[in-house]
């Protein structure tokens, strides 16, 4: 072997993957023959250089973020079939037609409403119909919520944007509010497809708990 | 027909997804830094990649050899967003200035010889194809073996000795580390 044949054996030789024979061999040139000696030290050095090239660890927060991804860039998009018994009333020359539907999940199903009554502390789901006429892929969603309430999981967060595949028929986009104080505000969402944008919005009270009481009262002295 | 959006997950599904990712992110976030070059890259990669692992958090309890298969999604995570950036005319000017604070950042006590060298190979493995720098970060950098890479990537190991073979010459050549001198070389 001359000193071209030892130098196409230097990256197998450093990560033993020679067989036996062609060690040797190779071996046996290197102790005689400076160049390649320091040829291959020259080889190491890079080497070394590649296994100490630097990383750094995560930073704490960046991985606290990391591990509930729907809180830092956009909502996770998790989709369910959902068949839906609401009658929709298209409108033919809408391109999108929002059936802006909103009902407490448990004691209202179904009953339409647009003005919300919240308790301080009270945590409630929302769900939000969108029905449209046809298939929106890649439809902009957004939410922007008033400071007075908080999307659970969401602290300090008041706007929501991403992207979704709405299908022709009823979309429900389910909402965990949390009231935080005694106010009242709207929630506004918009629905984006191309030049289409569609905006709507309901009321939402946050009522105090002296506020409840006197009402309790109220009632038990009607 | 309709669908729901789901904007909430459950609280329990966070808990076993976190339980599941979190002795995987540091090696991860590692690998996104040396494979992008950049602490900003590694944090937009390593989140593309949750996201798109977020969605199967159902799936992740049956793999078997999760980190091995956090990685290979990570992987090709990286080679996608190259080239989509490789398209993107705003996105493919490369920026060898972004590497200056990629070595000096990470290790005060490390000699300035070797901090300079250091970002010297950070530019140099910009210019490196995607797949090639992967790999010289997995094999090189943090020591796995080709057969292990194969397994990891299912990538063929002669692939895979050849993207190495490659990287390293085009890395010698761009930090001046060449063994021989031209005229052995030539030879070859």
């Amino acid at each position: 072997m001359d000193c071209v044949d030892i130098q196409k054996q230097f990256d197998d030789l450093i990560d033993n993957r020679l067989s036996a024979e062609v060690h040797h061999l190779v071996d046996a040139h290197i102790q005689g023959c400076i160049t390649c000696r320091q040829a291959l030290e020259k080889e190491r050095s890079f080497r070394r250089l590649l296994r100490t090239y630097p990383a750094p660890s995560a930073r704490p927060e960046f991985t606290a973020r990391l591990i509930t991804p729907e809180k830092h860039r956009r909502p996770a998009k998790l989709w369910q079939g959902f068949a839906v018994g609401v009658v929709s009333t298209a409108v033919a020359s809408v391109l999108i037609f929002l059936m802006f539907s909103v009902w407490l999940s448990a004691p209202m199903t179904g009953k339409n409403i647009e003005n919300i009554e919240l308790a301080v502390n009270e945590q409630k789901t929302l769900n939000l119909v969108l029905n449209v006429t046809q298939d929106l892929p890649g439809a902009t969603l957004s939410v922007v919520i008033p400071n007075h309430i908080e999307l659970a999981g969401y602290p300090n967060q008041r706007s929501f944007v991403w992207q979704e595949n709405l299908v022709a028929g009823n979309n429900v986009l389910s909402l965990p509010v949390v009231a935080i104080k005694a106010q009242q505000g709207q929630i506004v969402t918009t629905v984006k497809h191309g030049q289409d944008q569609k905006r709507f919005q309901f009321m939402l009270t946050v009522i105090s708990p002296r506020a409840l009481d006197k009402e309790q009262v109220e009632e038990a002295g009607a | 027909m309709g669908t729901i959006i789901e904007l909430f997950s459950h609280a329990k599904q966070r808990d076993k997804f976190e339980a599941l990712v979190t002795p995987h992110i540091n090696h991860l976030y590692r690998q996104a830094y040396r494979y992008t070059g950049s602490q900003n890259e590694a944090e937009d990669l390593l989140q593309d990649l949750f996201l798109q692992i977020y969605s199967r958090r159902k799936e992740l309890h049956e793999i078997e050899h999760l980190r091995a298969w956090l990685m290979r999604s990570l992987y090709h995570r990286f080679i996608d967003n190259i080239r989509h950036r490789l398209h993107d005319p705003l996105l493919s000017d490369v920026h060898d200035n972004d590497l200056d604070n990629v070595v000096a950042s990470s290790n005060p006590e490390q000699p300035a010889e070797n901090a300079l060298l250091h970002k010297q190979l950070s530019i140099a493995l910009n210019h490196l194809k995607p797949e090639q720098r992967a790999v010289v970060v997995l094999h090189d950098m943090e020591g796995h073996t080709l057969e292990e890479l194969h397994k990891i990537l299912d990538i063929p190991v002669g692939t895979l000795k050849s993207r190495l073979h490659r990287a390293r010459r085009h890395l010698r050549r761009d930090l001046e580390m060449e063994p021989f001198p031209a005229e052995v070389r030539l030879h070859s």
